[in-house]
């Protein structure tokens, strides 16, 4: 209230002395109060309405947007991020007076700054299933919400009381617009196939077809013959043997993560036209590419794709967020052993090249990208004990850094974060054969009962040899928490709040 | 952390560990309980007004004998002659003075003990240590420091809530900052504004040089007061001067720019000398040397050290509190 009426005063002084100067008063009516009384409401009035009108013009001009993308290969833990943030979030604006929320390291929230958060879905997108979502995590017995599959959003409004001496200055209340997009992180790995021939991308992933788990994998999409004549059921029928192909590569027991194209595996909405999609790997044919056959036809094809599917997602989307927030799930990584963990790290080197922003990156080359800031986080931390979170984070480094140890991301901010979006675990320090350890206590999935058990350790760099030999590495999935006793205080997380705060905190003067 | 690792992963047999308590992880700090708390005082504040007055009577009873029969032998001496007892009122004058000056370095130590300085050391560094989880029973100390007042207390209980069993050290730290100390440092800096506006406005008003000092010395000692009490400090009036006392000494270490001319000009321009008159100007002076002490009562009090960026300003606090002081004679005058 303070602040609402001070410029109002004092612009209603300015009037107010204009009004009653020597010369002001003689020349309008030298000698009735009545009238002298009558202007200065009528100054009064205007200079009200002048300022009402200058605050909310201020405040029409001040509302800022934010398109922050949340992604991840499958299974990182998108759909939980989501759901537990928009959630947090809208309770946040909502605690009661003495009420702690669930988000202290988020500035707005922590300054008491923030007045009312209003979650709705996006006019250009798909809405992320939220309540949906929610009612599953917070049932009696509460499960994960099943991932999604294609690009959705959600946005939240942020109407706080600015806290700088500036903004307080300006306005009342103002408003930022965050609106939060989650898309399959399967979709960055096909931005090197952008400057790739159909026959040099053929050849990379034969090659890589016939090294490590994926040599034991059959199918027919390798007998095809680049030589044979193309027909749409050949096609269709290469592309349905190469997405099954892919689809394995995927699932443990080999659990891969540098599938390409990614598109096929997370192909988007229900409509989307598969037909682009009929291509697959195909050893070059010996001499010219005839037209009428197989290699011709998967040729357009490709090119297609890439026209029809990989620019269009850049150029129109992509280049939309001014923040990301990149989920690795590390810990799941380590459980599948060490192919699927050095697979892992190919396919993070791929999505880390779409935020290169400076000079050489192939992105930069092609596309404008508004990311300024991309947070790399370990989801899952709530499987290691908080000792470990430390570790987690620089593992994290390590794996999408080059041998070298450096991060090809020019141009943009980048940091390194350890969290959980539902914590499922509580650390307890105890004594166990007579040593003091910092165990976790949990329900493990699908054991029913609450139990205590001592995760290990995370390497703070990348495992060797030995670590993976010494069944050093067994995360379990723990069951996420009853949330029935905290529903109004939200869902308890690890860091959520500080990866926020990071993405969009600095907007909040 | 060496010692864990040859511990095998896996779950541990139930009923294989005993838990430590409060060790190193205490997610919900040891708090009084609200109801236990708040009857507390009451009783506590009867125990220690009956101590205070039976030390006070036992010290009056003890000091009159020794001030009546130091007296009576000197009254004695001046009888027996003049040149003795010159003498024993000097060796009187001697021990007094040891004495006083014995007390007053004991009472120093007691304070230093008291003080918040250890826990600001300790502060420091737990607030730099982040993947760190051994300062858990140092927040229990900090909280039940900081629960003494009302407003402390209930602050203390919304960190307790906010704080999770997987922030490190660093993170506990500032939390406590965030949740606890910032309500409570303007809390103490809305106590040093009124505390500047007031001697501001006595030392100007007031018609006889000697007053205005009074004005000044009074209200600056209840500022102090009021500082302390906000971060739980429960301070006496003894050591209340102590307490003015260090601030003292920090104050030369400290440097501290003199903004005094600086808010001035800021506020009035050239036209000080023909806008207000001298008297205005001393108490503003007063004011601005009254938020100067308070500030570092609110640094002596602090049980944690500022970080850089959330000092208080000495400029910003004496332009709030002297501000419309200072503008509305000067839009009256002319």
């Amino acid at each position: 209230m303070w602040s609402r009426q001070r410029p109002a005063r004092k612009l209603f002084n300015i009037l107010d002395d204009s009004s009653v100067s020597p010369t002001g008063v003689t020349l309008l009516s030298p000698s009735t109060d009545d009238f002298g009384q009558k202007v200065l409401t009528l100054a009064d009035r205007a200079a009200s309405s002048i300022a009402t009108g200058a605050r909310l013009l201020a405040e029409r001009a001040l509302r800022r947007k934010l398109r922050v993308a949340v992604t991840g290969l499958s299974r990182a833990g998108k759909t939980v991020f989501l759901t537990a943030l928009l959630h947090n979030l809208h309770l946040a604006a909502r605690l009661k007076e003495g009420q702690t929320g669930h988000l202290p390291f988020f500035d707005p929230v922590a300054k008491g700054g923030l007045e009312d958060v209003t979650l709705r879905p996006l006019a250009d997108l798909p809405a992320f299933p939220f309540l949906p979502n929610l009612d599953r995590l917070l049932e009696p017995s509460p499960e994960f919400p099943p991932s999604t599959t294609g690009l959705s959003g959600f946005g939240a409004a942020l109407r706080y009381r600015p806290q700088g001496l500036l903004g307080r200055q300006l306005v009342d209340t103002t408003t930022v617009d965050v609106e939060i997009i989650d898309y399959p992180g399967e979709w960055l790995l096909d931005l090197s196939m952008l400057e790739q021939s159909f026959e040099e991308w053929s050849t990379a992933m034969l090659l890589l077809s016939h090294t490590g788990p994926r040599a034991s994998l059959s199918g027919a999409w390798r007998e095809i013959s680049p030589d044979a004549p193309a027909s749409e059921d050949a096609l269709e029928a290469a592309r349905v043997s190469y997405t099954a192909y892919l689809h394995v590569c995927r699932q443990p027991p080999l659990s891969l993560s540098f599938l390409q194209p990614g598109r096929f595996l997370r192909p988007g909405d229900d409509g989307v036209d598969l037909s682009a999609f009929r291509f697959c790997p195909l050893s070059p044919a010996g001499g010219d590419v005839r037209t009428g056959t197989m290699a011709a036809a998967m040729r357009d094809r490709f090119e297609r794709y890439k026209r029809e599917f990989v620019r269009p997602f850049y150029e129109d989307v992509f280049s939309g967020f001014d923040r990301q927030l990149v989920l690795v799930d590390v810990v799941g990584a380590l459980n599948a052993g060490p192919q699927s963990f050095d697979d892992m790290r190919l396919a993070l080197n791929a999505v880390l090249r779409s935020f290169e922003r400076d000079g050489e990156g192939l992105l930069a080359r092609l596309f404008r990208s508004r990311t300024d800031k991309v947070l790399f986080a370990a989801t899952k931390a709530d499987h290691v004990t908080a000792n470990q979170f430390h570790n987690l984070r620089l593992l994290l480094r390590a794996m999408m850094a080059d041998d070298a140890g450096r991060l090809p991301v020019g141009g943009v901010e980048t940091e390194f974060a350890a969290l959980s979006a539902v914590k499922c675990t509580a650390n307890k320090r105890v004594l166990y054969q007579g040593q003091q350890i910092t165990v976790l206590e949990g329900t493990i999935k699908n054991h029913g009962a609450p139990e205590q058990l001592f995760p290990g350790e995370i390497p703070e760099h990348l495992p060797t040899p030995e670590d993976w030999t010494s069944e050093r590495f067994r995360f379990y999935d723990f069951q996420p928490p009853s949330l029935d006793r905290d529903r109004e205080r939200g869902i308890p997380h690890i860091h959520l709040d500080k990866a926020l705060q990071f993405l969009v905190g600095d907007l909040f003067w | 952390m060496n010692g864990e690792t040859h511990i095998k992963p896996g779950i541990l047999p139930s009923g294989a560990t005993t838990p430590i308590p409060g060790v190193v992880i205490e997610p919900t700090p040891s708090l009084p309980v609200p109801v236990e708390a708040l009857s507390l005082p009451s009783a506590s504040r009867r125990a220690v007004r009956w101590g205070i007055a039976l030390g006070a009577s036992l010290g009056l009873l003890i000091s009159g004998v020794i001030v009546i029969d130091a007296a009576l032998w000197l009254a004695d001496l001046f009888d027996r002659s003049v040149w003795l007892g010159g003498v024993g009122a000097l060796l009187i004058g001697g021990v007094s003075v040891a004495l006083a000056g014995f007390i007053g370095g004991e009472y120093r130590n007691l304070m230093r003990l008291r003080s918040a300085q250890s826990i600001r050391e300790q502060g420091y560094h737990l607030s730099q240590a982040s993947n760190r989880f051994e300062g858990r029973g140092f927040m229990n100390d900090l909280v039940r420091l900081t629960a003494n007042s009302r407003t402390g207390r209930l602050l203390c209980e919304q960190y307790r809530d906010a704080i999770a069993d997987t922030h490190d050290d660093r993170e506990a730290m500032q939390l406590f900052e965030r949740i606890v100390l910032r309500p409570l440092d303007e809390a103490a800096q809305a106590a040093v504004r009124r505390a500047a506006r007031d001697t501001a406005i006595g030392a100007s008003v007031s018609p006889i040089a000697g007053i205005d000092a009074l004005i000044v010395l009074w209200r600056s000692l209840r500022m102090v007061r009021e500082v302390a009490e906000v971060y739980g400090l429960r301070p006496t009036r003894l050591s209340v001067l102590a307490l003015i006392r260090r601030m003292f000494l920090t104050a030369t270490f400290a440097v501290t720019a003199d903004v005094v001319g600086d808010v001035l000009g800021a506020h009035l321009g050239g036209r000080l000398a023909g806008l207000v008159s001298g008297k205005l100007a001393e108490g503003v002076f007063a004011g601005v040397r009254t938020a100067r002490l308070g500030l570092l009562a609110i640094e002596q009090c602090r049980p944690l050290p500022f970080t850089d960026d959330d000092r208080p300003n000495l400029r910003q606090l004496v332009s709030q509190s002297l501000g419309s002081l200072l503008q509305s004679p000067g839009q009256q005058a002319p």
